[in-house]
């Protein structure tokens, strides 16, 4: 086995996809032409089977160093290579956009470059189509080669002659300072034209997507502290939008463990409406409206289309569709060992009623700061509200997915509070045609029930779900959304019980396993990233600055070296689960806009 | 299909080699198993072939030298720009390697006299008397397909040519 900490890797894409470039130089993960497509490199989940695409500085004696970067305000990739002999980079990217003449191709283009002394290079390439599962002809061509499976194929061009060995090709060549050379691995399409030189068309797409990425990111109206690592995220939350629909996935990667060898190995290439809820939000903070109204586009086309648990299913695929079979891949090995790898997400028919409250307050937000919502929309609302008014009282799997069975979770509770409220609201802020006496009253029977039934008493925090002592950071979200004050003696109660239960060295576990309901497998996991976002927010409104800013700080040092979070953090601070989530990013900006806006200006 | 050849003793080419373990081999190979490439039927190997013998350098000696002149008169003109380039970094003080070079940047084919005016870029000032290439890659600059004009462009200032062009961009 020989796999690289999941933390070391930058990650590219061009809004239909990603790939995962790790500080060796190797794309370990990428699936192509979309998010959810099958894989062309997985070797981030089987060292041996899974297909990598690997540049790097041959080094034959000394100590050679790795350093990866950014370009300033791009999603452009520099991964440099130090040592005795000299140092050299490649600088990884994938085209937003095609030339003008051109039809949409997806591509990664990796130019590799002499900085000091010359340097020799071997480039390794070996595909492994869908999983490893789909064998591939490798062909010489004039252009460089041509790797072909049964429905598609890609070529790597490059200007050094490429040489087959086995499944895969083989190249050296040196560099010089101020000397390059370019690869473009690309998706055939008929139609394309033949011989083309790779400097020019590389240099053209560096300076289009570099071009495309600034411009995009000028339009980010945060001014307060942190800003890179707020502009960091953001990117990151771009990189995860599939243009074509404005779906965004939860996270571009599956099977990714939240615990090394276990079995807790998800697949996020899909949009969960929380997460994607969320991601608006954040977008929205930051000024970017485009995002917010593509994915409320997409999500509109969702209400009318019903699901088996309800009006909405809580995940679906980029392109909207239901079915996301699970499957296991059985032939491949997992990240170290983590096992089984999956595809495909059983959980997508779980009920879980807190996406309601999201969505609800996504368009509260988006109706708010972007565009006023149609009557059509409105009647859809009142449709979705009208099942959830019937059905807000039944257990379900909760915002933690549990395959342990279903409960009567708070949070579920607190975001169909949520749902109902943002919806009356929305019909006094327009004069919109509402039951107002039912909803209002309905709202508050689901307040007074977690007042009741989510609240311990002996304990002085409200729970996990109704029945349990246990305690669930989820619920440091009750006063984001505004549902009790975060100065309440129950909300600093339960406050203080997930710091004393469930934060360790300011990280933050969503609840003790063994103590709560839990997802019905075994073994241990992480601190969710997430929860401790959620935990500087409501530091900050209970106006514990200090307490709030020393764990937002120290929080930022768990990012790797280019501000990339995964699901979790293990106890060694390594980041554990799909990478990069959404989630974590999402959070990170919300926390520093909060956090910086209450430390006002000068502190 | 080039023939697999018997198992070569990494051994014998560690006790002839310098301290560089990168010497006499590419990807792995010994120059033997390169220079049978340089006689393939296709085109596409016999350039391989040249490139790794450019990589593997002087300690190629004689034997590259030999192999390399001999591909300059390959039927494939793109076949013999890389033979030059390789016969360059070889033995610069082949002059036929230039000879070659030059008359690349030259060839009815845009992507060879492309080929041609980046590999004199990467030879750059280290080729001798590479000055002789300067009037033709100065033409260049006007050539009709872009890559060429890129690529001799690039060339004339890693000649270190003082020109409006080349001083300009």
């Amino acid at each position: 086995m020989n796999y690289k900490p999941i933390e070391s890797y930058g990650v590219i894409g061009d809004l239909h996809t990603v790939a995962l470039v790790g500080m060796d130089g190797s794309i370990d993960w990428c699936c192509l032409p979309h998010f959810d497509s099958p894989s062309v490199f997985a070797s981030i989940l089987d060292s041996q089977r899974g297909g990598f695409f690997k540049i790097a500085a041959v080094c034959p004696v000394g100590v050679q160093r790795h350093k990866q970067m950014y370009l300033p305000d791009t999603n452009v990739l520099v991964t440099r290579f130090l040592s005795e002999q000299g140092v050299g980079e490649v600088v990884d990217f994938m085209p937003i956009h095609d030339p003008p003449n051109g039809t949409k191709t997806h591509q990664i283009v990796r130019v590799v470059r002499g900085i000091r002394g010359t340097l020799r290079f071997r480039l390794e390439c070996r595909p492994a189509f869908d999983f490893g599962r789909r064998p591939h002809t490798v062909a010489l061509d004039p252009r460089g080669v041509v790797f072909e499976a049964a429905d598609i194929k890609f070529s790597l061009i490059s200007r050094f002659p490429l040489h087959i060995d086995g499944d895969g090709v083989l190249c050296e060549f040196d560099l010089a300072p101020n000397q390059s050379a370019t690869f473009i691995l690309r998706q055939v399409q008929t139609g394309q034209d033949g011989l083309f030189e790779t400097r020019l068309e590389g240099e053209a797409a560096l300076h289009r997507t570099v071009e495309y990425w600034r411009n995009w990111l000028s339009h980010c109206t945060y001014q307060g502290r942190w800003r890179e690592m707020v502009h960091r995220s953001a990117l990151v939350l771009k990189l995860l939008t599939f243009a074509p629909t404005g779906a965004i996935v939860a996270a571009p990667t599956t099977s990714l463990p939240e615990e090394i060898g276990g079995v807790r190995n998800w697949d996020y290439r899909y949009t969960w409406i929380r997460d994607a809820a969320f991601t608006v939000y954040a977008f929205l903070r930051l000024g970017f409206k485009e995002e917010a109204r593509q994915f409320m586009h997409w999500l509109s086309a969702r209400f009318s289309e019903g699901a088996k648990s309800g009006p909405l299913q809580i995940m679906y695929g980029i392109d909207g569709r239901h079915d996301l079979h699970e499957e296991e891949l059985t032939h491949l090995d997992g990240y170290m060992g983590s096992r089984p790898v999956r595809i495909g997400n059983g959980a997508a028919e779980q009920l879980q009623l807190d996406i309601y409250g999201e969505v609800m307050d996504s368009i509260y937000l988006y109706d708010k700061y972007v565009d006023r919502i149609s009557y059509d929309t409105w009647t859809h609302i009142r449709s979705m509200m009208d099942w959830l008014i019937q059905n807000w009282n039944r257990p379900d799997e909760g915002i933690w997915e549990v395959r342990g069975g279903q409960q009567h979770f708070v949070y579920s509770k607190l975001q169909c509070w949520v749902a109902l409220d943002r919806t009356i609201r929305l019909a006094q802020k327009h004069s919109l045609p509402l039951d107002h006496s039912r909803f209002i009253t309905e709202r508050d029977r689901i307040y007074e029930s977690i007042m009741t039934d989510g609240w311990h008493a002996g304990h002085e925090s409200f729970v996990q779900h109704y029945g349990s002592e246990a305690v669930d950071a989820a619920n440091l979200i009750m006063p984001l959304v505004f549902f009790i004050s975060p100065t309440d003696p129950r909300m600093l109660g339960t406050l203080d019980r997930i710091i004393d239960e469930l934060v360790s060295d300011s990280l933050v576990y969503r609840y003790g396993i063994g103590k709560a309901a839990h997802d019905g497998l075994a073994g241990e996991e992480g601190t969710f990233n997430m929860c401790t976002f959620w935990l500087v927010e409501a530091l900050s409104r209970a106006g514990r600055l200090d307490e709030a800013r020393f764990i937002f700080e120290k929080m930022l040092t768990y990012a790797n070296h280019l501000g990339l979070y995964a699901e979790e953090t293990g106890p060694t601070g390594e980041a554990l689960g799909n990478y990069p989530q959404a989630f974590t990013h999402m959070g990170l900006i919300s926390a520093a806009v909060n956090l910086d806006r209450r430390l006002g200006e000068g502190a | 299909m080039i023939a697999d050849e018997p198992p070569f003793n990494r051994t014998d080419y560690r006790e002839m080699a310098t301290d560089d373990p990168c010497a006499h081999v590419y990807l792995d190979k010994p120059i033997e198993h390169w220079l049978r490439y340089l006689e393939h039927p296709d085109p596409l190997h016999r350039r391989l072939g040249a490139h790794a013998l450019s990589v593997i350098g002087p300690e190629g000696g004689s034997k590259a030298v030999d192999a390399l002149t001999a591909a300059l008169n390959d039927s494939k003109s793109f076949v013999r720009v890389w033979a030059a380039a390789a016969l360059a970094h070889v033995d610069p003080s082949q002059r036929r390697a230039l000879e070659t070079l030059m008359a690349g940047l030259e060839d009815p084919q845009s992507f060879v006299r492309s080929l041609s005016a980046w590999q004199l870029g990467r030879l750059g000032p280290t080729l001798p008397g590479v000055e002789a290439a300067v009037p033709t890659l100065l033409e260049l600059l006007q050539d009709g397909d872009p890559s060429v004009r890129v690529e001799a462009e690039i060339a004339l200032k890693t000649i270190q040519v003082d020109h409006p062009r080349v001083r300009n961009s």
